[in-house]
């Protein structure tokens, strides 16, 4: 396998400090090759997001970074200057979100907003930004660009809006685009167009995505590797058919086997993962899947298994999978 | 740091207030009616606390039964203006349509005059005296509470817990009593607690111009207004009438931020 | 008459319908601001025991259908029955006496119960309205009763709702629900605003309780793969109309609307090896404030003539309990998929 374009290595984040430290990344690894899309999948609380935005170098308030590094195209971003990280931001590395309300300015032209950063990083005039955002709206399947580049935010659909700062984010052909749940507030066809258009760009455009989910079918639909993630860390990584074919972690295996599937009969009763998502602040100890798994030993509540190789591409953190 | 002392100060002035105007016949030194007319205008002593005033009257005794005049209205007025307000607040927001409509224009209306103003119409109307002023006074509160009611009762029309409550059988009575007034509640019992202060200001200032409670009674006013005419020759009376007021509605005003500062969950998780 | 189409089959649990539904909605309309038609003539019938899953996208109307049948909101036309009798008229305070039998689950844990009312009053709530529970330590107990039936501990009855999770709390609504043995429970997304690992718990718990009680459904969802595990038949809404009503098995397996058949193959594979071939229909839903004329599927539909610009298609029936409003329904369609060139995108 070739260099990683982005590796995230033993990255721990903490909010607040000293005793009270509530640690929400407990030692996240995950790497993404050249052209490679990876899946970060895991539920509320699980620090997918948390993840995604300190690769980003956008700490939430209150946090920091306590060890590890973000390691992107040989550079450690979180020993760069907010300065440095503004030129990578929008230029090398791009970002969409799940609410694109909440990210496009609601007073600006959207032709406007997607030129913003080609006349910043590329100096583009003012002219062939506005030519180079019609053809990027283009590329993301607006109807009628000439037209949509004037438009303002509110006067697209929820569709649009999301394809519009999906252009806006990769009109600076980026290196890798981190997407955060970016069909998740979108309509079920809604949300197959999206999927489409970014699987689409990225073989066009032989972009790395990181997409960031709840959802399985997403990364089935989208991921070649998937990263399971559960209470700040990672909890199983794998090449995305093998994980759909025989999840390993305990956590993974319910999972998958809780999803009521479309494609399969229907069961009388859905398999169940007992308990419920621990918030944040009250992480168990040890693994902290250990008080909700089913195969949990003596020594999982005492210490959280580290994550080990098991076979091609595929690691695993379960103290029940060394044993066997 | 001065926050906690305001509220504690207040809190133990309103407590001593409390207990003045319950136990005003005990406290009274003196009868406050009664003249002592070879001490007119005397200044402080051993006899008479704060003095006597232009008739000869123990001003602590009146100070502490118009305490009394001054909290029975400063306290019935919002109530009442709450009880009359609230209602109509809520079935406005609560029904909408025409009820709503015909509610807000009148409080726009009513919002528009100065609540001392509008007192001064209906005390002119109705006559002076005890009841009347109170009647003025609740009167000129409504159009707020109807306001804030109105406002908050909007609000939680929204959440699903109310139209959980619909559908689940309660009649609308129910559920207003039930789920509407208690998630509206902290605001109003911020905003009946200041307006406590305001009515026995206006209290103040209506019988200050004549139209409050009448002489020879004693009320807080009413011994500013003696006061001020021989304020030159005595002035104790006034001045002591006047700084009972200004403490009793700073205390209020106080107490109603703490208030608001306490029923605020996110200010209180802090 | 009273029913359009064949009515009389098998349903879930061997149970013949031969009854009156308990919920029939007829021509029901609802429009807001004199313009925005939210539901706009939708017919619909929910029988004993059963659940009719209504699915489809944002504001296609299916919260508004489930609004109006808990008499909410009033229709602007149309009439609603409930167990063979005409509500859609009625003054709430008449409504009483329906409402022990109609109850409801809404889709925001967070919101549907009062924050200002312990867990344990809460759920009594529905039995202490009519009258089934006393005061008190009474209805405390009956409160401890109910919660440990969803698995929650009676010790919690004085807890407030914030000291639950999102999926303790969609329990309570739950088994609040349950409490009166309801006929008829109108459920408004009630796992989608819930983790995954906790969202099988409680589409569990729903058919444990459907089952014990014997209550029906009217489920609505957006999502396919919850609703093909709960559903015994299914209704698809687009714009404010049905556009096919068929049992479960007919609707995965050969659905017949266009709409249906992309809504289908829009629905994320569940394996990466099985990537379905998808119709991916262009452009988004209108707004229900300017509905197409004709069919309001047709600007989106890969099949649609001059016909379903002009003609708006009935609601027919095709087959057994089968259901579509459209031009081209036929008892063996043409699937749309077999159309289109395989993996075709978006041609907006």
């Amino acid at each position: 396998m070739t260099a990683p374009l982005l590796s995230v290595e033993g990255l721990r984040l903490a909010f607040g400090t000293g005793e009270d430290a509530i640690e929400a990344l407990r030692g996240v690894d995950i790497s993404i090759g050249p052209g490679e899309c990876l899946g970060l999948v895991g539920e509320s609380g699980s620090g997918k997001s948390l993840t995604a935005f300190t690769t980003m170098g956008l700490l939430p308030t209150q946090s920091q970074v306590v060890a590890g590094r973000v390691m992107f195209a040989g550079q450690d971003l979180l020993q760069k200057s907010e300065r440095e990280l503004e030129q990578l931001r929008g230029n090398d590395l791009s970002m969409i979100f799940q609410e694109p309300m909440t990210a496009l300015n609601p007073v600006m032209h959207v032709g406007e907003q997607i030129a913003a950063p080609l006349r910043r990083h590329l100096g583009l005039s003012r002219k062939a930004a506005r030519t180079r955002a019609i053809e990027q709206l283009d590329l993301v399947g607006i109807p009628d660009p000439h037209a949509r580049v004037d438009n303002f935010p509110h006067e697209m659909s929820g569709g649009m809006r999301q394809r519009t700062m999906i252009a806006m984010a990769l009109a600076c052909d980026p290196k890798l685009l981190i997407a955060d749940e970016p069909t998740t507030a979108l309509d079920t066809t809604i949300q197959a167009q999206i999927i489409e258009l970014l699987n689409g760009l990225r073989r066009e455009l032989g972009l790395s995505i990181l997409i960031i989910t709840h959802d399985l079918g997403v990364i089935a639909e989208m991921a070649d590797r998937v990263a399971v993630m559960y209470g700040g860390r990672v909890v199983e990584e794998s090449p995305v058919d093998k994980l759909f074919d025989e999840p390993l972690h305990p956590y993974s295996k319910g999972l998958l086997r809780s999803t009521p599937d479309i494609d399969m009969p229907v069961a009388r009763r859905l398999a169940t993962i007992s308990g419920a998502v621990p918030h944040v602040t009250e992480l168990p100890s040890g693994c902290t899947f250990h008080p909700r798994c089913p195969d949990r030993l003596e020594i999982c509540s005492k210490e959280a298994p580290e994550e080990k190789c098991v076979g091609a591409g595929r690691r695993v953190a379960c103290w029940a999978r060394d044993v066997s | 740091m001065l926050d906690r002392f305001f509220i504690r100060f207040s809190l133990v002035f309103l407590g001593a207030l409390a207990c003045v105007v319950v136990f005003a016949d005990v406290i009274q030194p003196h009868d406050p009616l009664a003249q002592d007319f070879l001490n007119r205008s005397a200044g402080p002593s051993a006899e008479y606390w704060l003095g006597t005033d232009t008739l000869g009257r123990d001003v602590l005794s009146r100070i502490i039964e118009g305490a009394r005049l001054s909290m029975i209205i400063g306290i019935a007025s919002p109530l009442i203006a709450a009880v009359i307000g609230i209602s109509m607040g809520t079935t406005a927001a609560y029904f909408g349509g025409w009820v709503e409509r015909v509610i807000t224009r009148v409080t726009d209306m009513m919002m528009s005059f100065d609540p001392l103003l509008l007192g001064v119409l209906i005390v002119a109307l109705l006559g002076p005296g005890l009841q009347n002023l109170a009647v003025a006074i609740a009167f000129a509160l409504v159009p707020s509470f109807i306001r804030l009611s109105r406002g908050s009762t909007l609000a939680v029309r929204q959440e699903a817990y109310v139209d959980a409550a619909i559908a689940m059988g309660r009649n609308t009575t129910g559920t207003i009593l039930r789920h509407v007034l208690p998630n509206i509640s902290g605001p109003l019992i911020v905003m009946t607690t200041i307006w406590v202060g305001t009515a026995i200001r206006l209290e103040a200032t209506l019988s200050f111009i004549g139209l409050g409670a009448q002489p020879p009674m004693p009320s807080w006013g009413n011994i500013v207004r003696e006061g001020v005419s021989d304020i030159f020759g005595s002035p104790l009376p006034a001045l002591f009438a006047g700084l009972a007021i200004t403490l009793t509605v700073l205390s209020f005003n106080v107490l109603g931020d703490a208030l608001r500062d306490w029923l605020d969950p996110e200010r209180r998780n802090q | 008459m009273r029913r359009r189409g064949p009515t009389g089959g098998v349903l879930g649990e061997g149970c013949v319908v031969t009854e009156e539904p308990i919920l029939k909605l007829e021509r029901l309309q609802k429009v807001f601001g004199g313009k925005i038609h939210a539901v706009d003539g939708v017919d619909l019938e929910v029988r004993k025991r059963e659940t009719l899953a209504l699915v489809g996208e944002s504001g296609c109307g299916k919260s508004t259908v489930a609004r109006l049948a808990l008499r909410l909101t009033a229709p602007t036309a149309g009439t609603i029955a409930f167990e063979g009798r005409d509500i859609t008229k009625l003054p709430q305070w008449k409504l009483k006496s329906i409402r022990r039998r109609l109850q409801f689950v809404f889709q925001d844990p967070y919101s549907s119960l009062d924050p200002r009312v312990t867990a344990g009053a809460s759920i009594t709530e529905p039995m202490f309205v009519h009258g089934l529970v006393g005061f008190g330590a009474k209805r405390k107990a009956k409160a401890g009763e109910l919660m440990e039936k969803v698995g929650l501990s009676a010790r919690h009855v004085d807890q407030w709702p914030r000291q639950f999770s999102g999926g303790q709390r969609q329990r309570l609504g739950i088994i609040r629900a349950f409490s009166v043995e309801p006929h008829l429970i109108v459920a408004d997304e009630p796992v989608s605003a819930l983790d995954v690992s906790v969202r099988s718990q409680v589409i569990n718990l729903l058919q444990d309780l459907q089952e014990t009680v014997g209550t029906a459904y009217l489920f609505i969802s957006h999502d396919m793969a919850t609703v093909k595990h709960i559903a015994d038949r299914v209704a698809v809404m687009y714009l404010g109309r049905i556009m096919e009503t068929a049992p479960k098995e007919t609707f995965f397996s050969a659905p017949h609307h266009p709409y249906s058949q992309a809504l289908l193959s829009a629905v994320p594979s569940s394996h990466p090896r099985r990537k379905r071939q998808r119709v991916v229909l262009p452009g988004d839903p209108p707004s229900p404030a300017k509905t197409p004329s004709g069919c309001r599927f047709h600007p989106r539909c890969p099949m649609a003539v001059d016909r379903c610009r002009n003609e708006v298609p009935e609601l027919r029936a095709i087959g057994k309990d089968h259901q579509v409003a459209c031009h081209f329904a036929a008892p063996n369609p043409l699937n749309v998929n077999e159309l289109l060139p395989a993996g075709s995108t978006a041609t907006a």
